[in-house]
This record gives C-alpha cells, structure tokens and sequence, in this order.
C-alpha cells in the first residue's frame, strides 16, 4: 500500500487502487485524535500538529469550544508529509461550516488517509473580541495498523 | 436455532451499557473532581456502536481498554466531541469490540465547577453463538 503517491500526485501513481477501501474503516481499530488548544486568547491564533504513528483513515470531525460568546473560529488543516504540505481548504473556514459535535458530527464522504509518518496539522484564529476561550477539535478515526490479517489493502 | 436474520456463526442482538459516574457515595460527580470507573465487560464480546450520555453540566472522559491496553484516545475528550443524546447518537464507524471477560476503565472528570449527575450508555450488539441467548449479567 503506497497511498502517498495518490496524495501526493508529484510521486507519481493517481489510482484508488492503492487505497484502503471505504470498508477498512470497519476493520481498523477506533481511535480519536483531539487537538487541544488551551487559554486562547481573543483574536489570538494557535496552531496544533499531530503524527498518528499508524495509518489513520479520518471519517468524522467534531469540535467544542467553552468559555466564549459564541463567535467561534476560523481554522484550516494541513496534511504533512516530509517538506510536502497540503492545505485543506483554500483559506480558513469557519468552525460552525466545517467542524460538528458528536450529536451532528461532520463525516466525511471519503475517508481520508493519513499514513504512517505524517502529520494532520490544525491552525486556528479565535473570532472572540474580548473572551478566552478553550478549543477542542477531535478527528474520530480508524487505526489500519490493527486490521486482521488477509484484509489489508493490497 | 440460528437466526433467520443473520447468516453469521454468532448473533448480535441490541445491547446497552449505562454507566453511572458518580464520586464514592453519591449519586453525582462532584465538582471538578475526576473518578475512575471500572466496568467489567462479562460472558460475551459486546461492539460498541452509538455514543450517548446525558449530563447536568459538560465533563471529560478517557475509555481505556484494560485487556488489549489500548486508550480509545491519547488523551481525555470534552463530552460534547464524545457523546450524543439518543435522539442525536454519535455513531462509530469503526465499530469497537470490548473482549468478554476483559475490563473497560473509564476516566471522567467534572469540568463544569459543578456537581454535575451524569450516565454514559454504550449502545451496541451482545455477540453471542447463535442459539445461545446470554446468561444474566
């Protein structure tokens, strides 16, 4: 399985072939990945990257946010890999078009993969005037490294 | 007699685990305290399906599965990334199997200055071989 060429077409192959299969999120293992973003203060920005250590298929976001008005944030997300970096929307996004909560999480149509080695990265601006607020954004997530023998993607 | 619903060699039938949190001797979390709750998982895998709690104020928690010493997180989640109401249930996709016999910790911690009354349900399927209806538990 190399779905890094497919992710990062300047490697090379383009073909779903060589990613998992929409079903591998029934076989991995479940595992959520929180970013905390603490004691953000008003307008402040914060940036948060985590590297799974595993492959990880991303299937659901959600997200909280205590202590503010209710103004929100606007965040954008990068897929790391090696010096190769790819944004995952033009520009920030709001965190109330985006992010849900796990009574209306936002799955994602295709599941999507971050390898063994990369990083999902996650900068934000808080839209507070005045408060400081605390930030939580979870990826919710199958673990690929615990499918069972003979299911891996080939 | 194998289910006529199911060509599987086990049966899955509605399963739920409530989990009352509360501080020793009382019937709530009490404020910004933190409790670890035990919940042993008896004769038959139970697969982890919907995520529902209800709650008189917001908190964190952190599953941790004592037989495969695997944390279902690396670290704690605000329960509204965790939980959802049984009209809103946070569904896993990736489904997760609690081995029979096998213990579930669950670490929760009041975030909400207050004493705070709260259940977590863990909506799933009871596996069983098929022709065996499940012993009390």
């Amino acid at each position: 399985m190399r779905p890094i060429d497919w992710y990062l077409p300047q490697y090379g192959a383009k073909t779903e072939a060589i990613l998992p299969l929409q079903a591998h999120i029934q076989d991995g293992r479940i595992y959520r990945i929180p970013y905390n973003f603490l004691q953000v203060a008003a307008n402040a920005t914060g940036q948060n990257y985590t590297t799974p250590g595993a492959p990880y298929l991303i299937w659901a976001f959600t997200a909280s946010i205590t202590g503010g008005t209710g103004a929100g944030f606007q965040f954008q997300m990068f897929h790391r890999h090696g010096s190769f970096q790819r944004p995952l929307a033009s520009t920030m996004v709001l965190n109330a078009n985006s992010l849900g909560t796990a009574g209306h999480p936002v799955f994602i149509k295709n599941p999507y993969l971050i390898d063994t080695g990369e990083a999902l990265g996650i900068e934000l601006r808080s839209l507070e005037q005045a408060n400081t607020v605390n930030i939580q954004i979870v990826m919710w997530g199958a673990n690929l490294n615990h499918i069972p023998p003979g299911r891996m993607p080939q | 007699m194998p289910s006529p619903y199911s060509n599987s060699p086990n049966e899955n039938y509605l399963y739920r685990i409530p989990i009352t949190v509360a501080t020793a001797g009382q019937t709530y979390l009490a404020a910004n305290t933190t409790v670890n709750i035990p919940y042993q998982v008896v004769n038959f895998p139970f697969r982890w399906l919907f995520a529902v709690a209800s709650s008189t104020g917001t908190f964190t928690t952190l599953i941790y599965d004592v037989g495969r010493v695997y944390y279902l997180s690396p670290s704690a989640l605000n329960n509204v990334n965790e939980w959802g109401t049984a009209q809103l249930p946070m569904p896993l996709l990736t489904p997760y199997t609690f081995q029979q016999n096998t213990q579930v910790q669950f670490t929760v911690t009041d975030t909400s200055g207050a004493n705070n009354t709260i259940q977590l349900v863990l909506i799933g399927h009871q596996i069983v071989p098929n022709g065996t209806y499940g012993a009390a538990q």
